[in-house]
């Protein structure tokens, strides 16, 4: 059990590293957001098309598809672990699963704090 | 483990131990460290500050009964509800829950007391006098009167000239910091000192909860105790972070209290929702539905909750955008709150519920919160939060979830663990009708008040005129208050009273599953006769002759060894034993040291710098005499004859941190594990990673107000050149990077037992940081900084202070590393201390590069904008 | 407790000079539809879980064993709260949108400045000061320039709109628009010291000959001569203002 490094699927840290990458992502967005309008603020007529938002969405988008990939990783993990049942499995059951939704819904989260970027002008 | 014992030896250790973990006889006991005599503290001083906000909140609703009223003026009622709501939230809600954890928490873990006993003391002190000191400015009739979020410039020097800010910037300050003890201390004891075979999947939820809450404190409260040291900097010293004209901005002071603010209502609401996940599956008998997804909630609602600030400031201006992104956040936090409240609801679904009175309680919480919550998701609906906000419908939400979430829980928990506290159960009649009082009064109370928020009334108005359609909704809400107010009188004359007339409680009275119920009743000092192992997620359920095994001393460590207060430190994830902790007993220090800072926080009060810069020296030395008093020295854990004196000769390889070295061994008596202090890896190390990360924290929300002002603030303006020479920075850190480097590799030398020159090598690296620290200071000194007209400058002041207080701590604990090295308290055979101080010193190098790179580095490659 | 609360509805009835939910403009009205869209929802969701907790706690049900997630889970836990955020998101974003001052030709420009305790009107394109009281034409959006002369204050005038904080060194930008004639009262709603229960104003919305008609009188009988002693020296950096007028 204490082999395993922090960034394989079944360690502890999985539980917290979705919301962590979250986080990254967070002031990452918000933090760009503000810097950016500060410096090279877009014209509030284009609305929502502007070099900003396409950034921010993309970004948000690789964000998401990365958290999707470390979800499937620790899923499979966990699905792999089905079977056995003797005690240490079921620690590591426990963290594959804990981990694997919370990579999901960090996923999610990503995915539904970067939509409004489609529709609002960034800075105004 | 050992097989059983004759009784008679069995009672010989337990009076033993009794002796050994006693708390000392009449005054004495204020130098008490144990965490069942802390937790209770805290506890009962919470209680009593509920009072006083209590008292304060009826003279709110007295003078608001009626319209164009004249029962307290306006600056009176700007002192009371500011009072009232910073009494509820930093002197009852907060420390309460503390001491319900600092009670519990040992207990539920198998534990004989947290990690850091003496510190546990220390919050306490701090929290005591603080509220003392916060309390007295209300007597005096200076009490704080700009809200309890203390916006400025309304609590500047130039529009609250007199020391009401001060009070509260001060004295919440020093109240904070048994928050941040508690935190540390609980983060660090969850994950050390767990039972054998107590493995994450299998600690009670109520640790979880706990285990969140405490790290959401780390990370939680640095940003008010920077945001208040900025202000407070600004009253006294001129420093104008938050002031327009020289650079500076409100809106900081509002990003970084609410930084802080919204993940308080969590910290306050995780243990609460704790003790709700732990009476359900209790009163239903039968394991909780869905413990996994409750730890998944727990763990979303901790990382949410940090996100959201900025919902509490929708009103101020900011981009849309922005506010869409914290919109939908706020929102994501209804997630994890329906997963609880639905996997509660499967729990009962799928029992058999025993409706005791603590039920009752829960489930007049689950009513009052669930409205609270939805009102919540409301009001994180920007356009309707631009309507509602400041009135009096956030005041009905936020005592919705405050009350409903808090106070609820926590009568419900009260009720459930005071048999275990005081082995006496609560009376049911009294009980109930305390409950409906409160449940009926409240709901008067506040539900009205949402209409009275829609129909206009703003929140904070001392009075209003008549004809506004406020007046019979006003007069409502405070009967409903006064109806409250009687149950909740009636409820704590129930939970006083059975102390003396409550029937006797048979043994686990609820038929819980957790580890708290095999104590006595009430507990003895040292908790546990023999510590026990655990093999599933319900030790009472599943193993119902644990109490007898560990009454009867057939579980680990029975002996008190040689007179030391122990435990054992498991390893976090796979909760083996690895090590046994030395826990400090009754002590003095905390006390002193607490009284020394309220001096302190007085000076400070009545602006006698002088007499405060000596106080803080004397508390310093105070605290570097505490942890001289440490890992090898006479009145800790000293080398005994029994421990090898010569280290075992070692492998080539590091020791690993996670393994077992041999130590002095006892048979029987569960003394076969090192002491912590043999070893590399122990409760103070994980101390100074978890403090540092709360630093970290600290230092991350000064790198917040830098940007912030600098993208944000109307009026910045920054010099074109630095005013600090930069190739001078860089010299400096080269003496602080040698420093490290020293100290890095005698603990790698240190590790595989080499202590060759070790007290040489720990003075040439103390020598080096003070080297470096003199010329910092000298930096220091030179550096053109004009701080009283510019928040640029006034933000570098206090970074070089930062660092410069850092690298004379480090300095400082090194030097007396060498000295304690020259005494023998640190060793071959003793080489933890050195892994202690490590952390700390790379903390400061990293923060030190950083700072180079962003405070006087990137401003010369953006320029002045 | 919620049928008390319509009963006191019914009683009260929901009018007020400050009532949110006696809306005359299209934000207001907005919002308080908003309102009673949630109000219905929250209330629906409030009384089924408690009903579903009471009938879990008085039922009594035969002991099954822990398996997997459990269906509670999954349908109260995830999918009730995220359809809803998605459907209030939808619903609320656009209602959001349409209250942002956008530039707009057509809109009325007004300078509001919050004092300890008063409020400073000015109308730039008029030439007209006033404290404390506005004039507006109806079915016209009004763009309020709002800034602080020392601590926050907080415009709102709940039966025609939202508030806005007015903050010392900024300037934000609130779009109201009064759909009919008459007097609204506004206050103040950031707490700002002692004056703050007291820091009241009216709008009074006219219609469009009434508002010409008013303006003209005002042009002619020149304001300033006789409020220029309320306004406080300091009040200051029209150059600000007109900044932040020209975006
Ligand atoms: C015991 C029953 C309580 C009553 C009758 C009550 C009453 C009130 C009233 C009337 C106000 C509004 C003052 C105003 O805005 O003019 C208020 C504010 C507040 N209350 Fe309570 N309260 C109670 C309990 C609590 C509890 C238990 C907490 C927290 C755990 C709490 C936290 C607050 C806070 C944070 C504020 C905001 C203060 C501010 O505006 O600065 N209250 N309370
Ligand atoms: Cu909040
Ligand atoms: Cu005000």
């Amino acid at each position: 059990m204490s082999k395993l490094t922090w960034f394989a699927p079944g360690h502890p840290a999985q539980i917290v590293i979705g919301f962590v990458i979250w986080s990254i992502w967070f002031i990452a967005m918000y933090g760009g957001l503000s810097v950016a309008c500060q410096l090279a603020p877009p014209e509030v007529e284009k609305g929502a098309f502007t070099w900003l938002n396409g950034g921010l969405i993309a970004f948000t988008l690789l964000v998401f598809a990365l958290l999707l990939f470390l979800a499937w990783r620790s899923g499979r993990y966990c699905a792999s672990k089905h079977k056995e049942s003797d005690d240490a499995v079921g620690f590591e059951r426990f963290v594959g699963y804990v981990s694997t939704v919370l990579y999901l819904i960090a996923a999610v989260a990503t995915l539904a704090g970067g939509l409004p970027v489609l529709v609002l002008s960034p800075c105004s | 483990m050992s097989d059983a014992k004759p009784a008679s030896s069995q009672s010989e250790a337990v009076s033993h131990l009794a002796r050994v973990w006693g708390n000392l006889p009449g005054w004495g006991s204020l130098a008490a460290v144990n965490h069942g005599t802390i937790g209770l503290r805290f506890m009962v001083t919470g209680m009593v500050f509920f009072l006083v906000g209590g008292v304060l909140a009826m003279l709110l609703r007295t003078q608001l009964a009626l319209p164009e009223q004249n029962i307290v003026s306006a600056e009176t009622y700007g002192q009371l509800f500011t009072m009232h709501g910073s009494v509820m939230m930093f002197l009852f809600a907060i420390p309460v829950l503390e001491g319900l954890a600092i009670y519990l928490i040992p207990k539920m873990i198998g534990a004989r007391d947290l990690v850091f006993p003496r510190i546990s003391s220390l919050g306490y002190y701090c929290y005591l006098f603080g509220g003392i000191i916060i309390m007295s400015s209300l007597l005096l009739g200076i009490a704080p009167d700009s809200g309890w979020f203390m916006y400025t410039p309304l609590s500047s020097s130039e529009f609250s000239p007199g020391p009401g800010s001060d009070f509260w910037l001060l004295g919440i300050t020093f109240v904070e910091i048994s928050a941040m003890a508690a935190g540390i201390e609980l983060t660090v004891s969850i994950l050390c000192s767990r039972a054998k075979g107590m493995t994450l999947s299998r600690m009670p939820l109520f640790c979880w909860y706990i285990l969140v809450m405490a790290l959401m404190i780390v990370f939680g409260f640095p940003p008010l105790i920077l945001a208040s040291i900025l202000l407070e900097l600004e009253r006294a010293a001129g420093m104008p972070f938050f002031t327009v004209a020289a650079g500076g901005d409100p809106l900081l002071w509002q990003h970084l209290f609410w930084l802080f603010g919204h993940p308080e209502v969590y910290i306050i609401f995780l243990p609460a929702a704790g003790i709700v996940s732990t009476l359900i599956p209790v009163f239903s008998g039968r394991p909780i539905v869905g413990y996994r997804w409750i730890v998944i909630a727990v763990i979303l609602t901790g990382f949410i909750s940090f996100g959201l600030w900025v919902h509490h400031m929708f009103t101020v201006g900011i981009p849309q955008l922005a506010q869409a992104f914290f919109s939908v956040a706020s929102m994501l936090v209804a997630i994890p709150t329906a997963i609880q409240v639905f996997a509660w609801l499967a729990t009962l679904w799928r029992g058999k519920v025993d409706f005791q009175l603590p039920m009752l309680w829960v489930s007049g919480f689950l009513v009052i919160f669930v409205c609270g919550g939805l009102t919540g998701v409301m009001l994180a609906l920007v356009p309707f939060n631009w309507q509602v906000h400041d009135t009096h419908f956030v005041v009905a939400h936020m005592h919705y979830v405050l009350v409903g979430g808090m106070f609820f829980p926590l009568i419900a928990g009260l009720y459930y663990w005071l048999p275990l506290a005081s082995g006496r159960m609560p009376s049911p009649v009294i009980g109930r009708w305390g409950f409906w009082l409160t449940f009926g009064g409240f709901n008067l109370t506040f539900l009205l008040m949402h209409l009275t928020g829609l129909l206009g009334m703003p929140r904070r108005v001392y009075t209003y005129e008549a004809g506004l359609g406020w007046d019979s909704l006003n007069l409502l809400s405070s009967i409903g208050s006064f109806v409250m107010a009687i149950g909740i009188g009636l409820v704590l004359l129930d939970l006083l009273l059975h102390f003396w007339f409550g029937q006797r409680a048979s043994a686990n009275p609820w038929k819980a599953d957790t580890l708290e119920w095999t104590l006595d009743m009430p507990p003895a000092q040292y908790n546990f006769a023999s510590l026990p192992t655990v093999s599933s997620r319900h030790p009472l359920w599943d193993d119902p002759q644990l109490a007898e095994r560990i009454a009867a001393g057939q579980e680990g460590l029975t002996e008190a060894n040689s007179g030391l207060r122990e435990t054992y430190g498991t390893s976090a994830i796979s909760a083996q034993r690895e090590r046994l902790f030395h826990l400090p007993g009754n002590s003095w220090l905390p006390l002193y040291s607490a009284m020394t800072l309220a001096v302190v926080c007085i000076s400070l009060l009545s602006r006698w710098y002088i007499l405060a810069l000596l106080v803080v020296v004397l508390t310093i030395g105070l605290l570097l005499r505490w942890s001289w008093e440490n890992g090898g020295h006479p009145s800790a854990a000293p080398l005994q004859p029994s421990d090898p004196g010569q280290r075992v000769p070692v492998q080539k390889e590091p020791v690993q941190k996670g393994s077992v070295q041999k130590g002095p061994v006892q048979k029987g008596t569960g003394h076969e594990l090192p002491l912590e202090s043999r070893t590399l890896d122990g409760p103070g190390r994980w101390g100074m990673i978890v403090t540092m990360l709360a630093n970290g924290a600290l230092y991350m929300s000064l790198l917040f107000g830098w940007f912030y002002l600098w993208t944000a603030a109307p009026q910045w303006s920054a010099p074109d050149n630095g005013p600090l020479p930069l190739w001078l920075l860089l010299l400096c850190g080269v003496p602080a990077s040698i420093a490290l480097w020293l100290f890095h590799r005698l603990c790698q030398r240190l590790a595989v037992g080499d202590a060759l020159q070790l007290q040489r090598q720990l003075w040439l690296s103390a020598g080096f940081g003070l080297l470096h620290f003199l010329m910092l200071l000298v930096l220091f000194m030179m550096a053109p900084l004009d701080y009283t007209k510019s928040a640029h400058d006034a933000v570098l002041m206090v970074i070089l202070l930062y660092l410069l207080g850092h690298a004379g701590l480090a300095t400082v604990l090194t030097a007396m590393q060498a000295l304690r090295v020259a005494r023998g308290y640190v060793s071959a055979s003793l080489p933890y201390e050195p892994q202690v101080i490590k952390p700390l010193w790379f903390y400061y190098l990293a923060v030190y590069w950083i700072s180079v790179a962003l405070f006087f580095m990137l401003p010369l490659g953006w320029g002045t904008t | 407790m919620i049928w008390s609360c319509g009963l006191l509805l019914s009683q009260t009835g929901c009018t007020g000079p400050y009532s949110a939910l006696d809306p005359q403009g299209p934000a207001a009205s907005e919002v308080a539809l908003l309102w009673w869209g949630m109000f219905g929802f929250a209330t629906l969701v409030l009384l089924a879980v408690v009903v579903l907790w009471h009938y879990a706690i008085k039922r009594r049900a035969e002991h099954v064993p822990a398996t997997g997630t459990s269906r509670w889970i999954i349908w109260g836990g995830l999918a009730l709260p995220t359809v809803s955020i998605i459907v209030l998101l939808i619903v609320g974003v656009p209602v959001g949108h349409r209250m942002m001052p956008l530039p707009d030709e057509s809109a009325l420009q007004i300078q509001v400045t919050g004092h300890q305790w008063y409020w400073q009107v000015a109308y730039p394109e008029h030439g007209l000061q006033m404290i404390d009281e506005l004039h507006i034409p109806i079915n016209t959006p009004v763009h309020l320039h709002l800034t602080s002369a020392d601590v926050i204050h907080s415009f709102w005038v709940p039966r025609l709109g939202v508030k806005l904080d007015m903050l010392p060194g900024r300037t934000n930008v609130l779009r109201l628009e009064a759909s009919a004639a008459g007097v609204y009262r506004g206050q103040c709603a950031e707490y700002c010291g002692l004056g703050h229960a007291h820091m009241q104003f009216t709008v009074t919305a006219h219609d469009e000959p009434a508002f010409a008609n008013w303006l003209n009188e005002h042009n002619t009988t020149e304001q300033e001569r006789h409020e220029p002693d309320l306004l406080k020296p300091d009040v200051h950096e029209p150059a600000a203002h007109e900044a932040t007028l020209d975006e």
